[in-house]
């Protein structure tokens, strides 16, 4: 072990007035203990992908969190390792001008500004209707995502430099 | 269907097109080497801001309106203010307040602009799918077109106090102004983006470029003190030149069955343009000496008719605009206050200003308490769904020979010429070509 602690930015990404889409911003949230540890950052991103680029500028590590739609069951957590592996992009007819989470990631890869660890959190959402509170699937996955983001950014500030 | 007919019957389909803001279809029809019908279906929902404005207080209009688009709130924001004063009997024409506007407006200008030019419209040209594609190839392009958005987005943010929905702006001027020694901090940024975007006027004049040519009326504001950015008269280059206020005498918005936007036209004339190849056109001896000689080198006179070279007029209006903000930055001097108060009275007022992607109009009727009874706003996408389809009618005509997959792909890079923003116009578009 190398001693140097790594600096993590956790962001919970999504849109507070859509329903279980603010399940990211309420991890978010629950962490912002975490962003006072040292070399730790919690933010909330609710603008679109390309913004992600700024806010993972300089880490070594960063982990994500944001709502899911897979088919899986509501409130089910998945863990999307996408260091080395390239994020799935929606196809091609589904890109618009706001640019996604998977898009953003992919174009820090190619512009070689990626982080050296990136972890995606999702939790799949059910209803994204405007002005809807979470789903009660996705608020009962809140504690446990959050558990999960909390021992993973620990894990990486503790993890050894490569090389 | 007869038989006959089938075997001529030719159709291409795409469901959604990609990179634009928005959803909708394009639906073209062909029997045998003639273009039938050809409609750019707008199904993005109705959403009902004219409606919710009304009964509000005449000063939420810019925090409201600012909603209807991520990528261009400023322009909702000046238009509803001009509108908003002009109601109240004031014009804040010239003086820091306006230099303000003008500033935050160039910084929407120069996000909008590089997030079209370098990360939407270039793989078009590039023959990739999207940017991500793009950049694993072309990594400085897409750097060039992050660092020059991002240069946009500061000045968004130290004027409008956030990058997406400013914050800081009111009727009558804004919360809190900045200070000179504040704006001195974006002219590093400006002055490499400047650069940047003399590079990429260069860059953008070496791209393929189809055969295109289109003759719809173009129209824009008419500053006379500059590049129409914020304020002007309506102006055309078949001899329209009228207040905003008689916007509504001239343009006619009518439902049609194939989409959710309102069309715009001319009553006299027909379809009509807006956006930067109607700027440039109309606007050209505007351009700073630095952007008109970037125009030149890059071959295009003061006119362009080409669609597809918007991506150099977009590149030239981003020379344009850093070069503008710097001149106001050079020449700022704090207001004594940030706003001027603007006492309600009942009447109807107009605002008319140059979103990144066409002209923004604003009407409101207001009552003696400044409650908003009526509001109408016609953006510029509305305005130009009837020349996109225009364009796209003498594109498939002149590529009846393409394949179908090459032939959507062209159709869909014909409409990305016009930015178009289907969100503020009512968000993908679903691109049908039939052929009989």
């Amino acid at each position: 072990m190398s001693g140097r602690s790594r600096s993590v930015v956790v962001i919970g990404v999504g849109n507070a007035f859509r329903g279980d889409d603010a399940v990211g911003i309420e991890v978010a949230r629950r962490l912002a203990d975490l962003g006072r540890q040292p070399r730790i950052e919690v933010r909330v991103h609710e603008d679109e992908g390309l913004g992600l680029l700024e806010l993972w500028d300089g880490a070594d590590a960063v982990v994500l969190v944001d709502c899911a739609r897979s088919g899986a069951a509501p409130g089910t957590l998945q863990r999307i390792d996408a260091t080395s592996r390239a994020a799935p992009l929606p196809p091609r007819r589904a890109r618009g001008h706001a640019v996604g989470v998977a898009e953003a990631i992919e174009l820090s890869r190619a512009l070689e500004t990626l982080p050296r660890a990136v972890i995606a959190y999702g939790v799949e959402g059910a209803c994204f209707e405007a002005g809807a509170e979470l789903s009660e699937a996705v608020a009962g996955a809140v504690a446990l995502a959050s558990d999960a983001v909390r021992r993973e950014a620990l894990a990486l500030v503790c993890a050894p430099q490569p090389g | 269907m007869s038989d006959e007919r089938a075997s001529r019957t030719r159709t291409i389909r795409t469901d959604y097109l990609a990179r634009v803001e928005g959803e909708g279809a394009m639906y073209v029809e062909l029997e045998g080497d003639e273009v039938r019908d050809v409609k750019l279906r707008i199904y993005e929902p109705p959403r009902f801001f004219e409606a919710l404005l009304r009964g509000r207080a005449f000063t939420e209009a810019p925090d409201i309106t600012s909603r209807i688009c991520g990528i261009c709130p400023i322009a909702y924001q000046m238009s509803a203010v001009r509108a908003r004063e002009d109601a109240c009997g004031i014009a804040i024409d010239s003086g820091p307040i306006r230099d303000l506007r003008r500033l935050i407006y160039c910084g929407e200008w120069i996000e909008s602009h590089s997030l079209h030019v370098y990360l939407l419209h270039a793989p078009d040209f590039l023959g990739y799918p999207g940017f991500v594609e793009m950049a694993r190839d072309h990594p400085l392009i897409a750097q060039q077109g992050l660092q020059m958005k991002k240069a946009g987005n500061t000045v968004m943010t130290l004027v409008g106090g956030r990058e997406i929905h400013p914050v800081n702006v009111r009727v009558g001027g804004f919360y809190r102004a900045p200070s000179r020694r504040e704006l001195r901090t974006l002219v590093e940024p400006l002055e490499r983006a400047r650069d940047t975007a003399l590079a990429t006027v260069r860059w953008a004049a070496e791209l393929p470029f189809p055969d295109a040519r289109n003759e719809p009326e173009l129209v824009a504001l008419d500053d006379p003190g500059g590049y129409p950015i914020d304020l002007g008269r309506i102006v055309s280059d078949r001899g329209l030149d009228i207040a905003p206020a008689d916007f509504d005498s001239h343009v006619v918005e009518e439902q049609v069955e194939h989409s959710n936007a309102l069309h715009a036209r001319m009553r006299a004339r027909g379809s009509y343009l807006t956006g930067p190849l109607a700027r440039y056109n109309l606007a050209f001896e505007h351009l700073c000496e630095l952007a008109q000689a970037a125009a030149r080198e890059a071959g295009l006179g003061p006119t362009c008719r080409n669609p597809f070279q918007s991506i150099i007029v977009r590149a030239v209006e981003l020379v344009q605009a850093c070069d503008d903000a710097l001149g106001i930055i050079s020449g700022y001097e704090e207001p004594d206050r940030p706003a001027v108060e603007v006492t309600p009275r009942r009447a109807v007022g107009h605002g008319a200003t140059e979103a990144p992607r066409g002209m923004l109009y604003h009407r409101y009727e207001i009552d003696a308490e400044g409650t908003i009874l009526a509001a109408t706003i016609v953006p510029p996408t509305s305005q130009n769904q009837l020349a996109i389809e225009a364009d796209l009618r003498g594109v498939v005509q002149r590529n009846l020979g393409l394949p179908d997959e090459e032939l959507k792909l062209i159709c869909e890079q014909a409409i990305r010429n016009h930015d178009p923003c289907i969100s503020c116009a009512t968000h993908f578009l679903d691109l049908t070509v039939q052929r009989a």
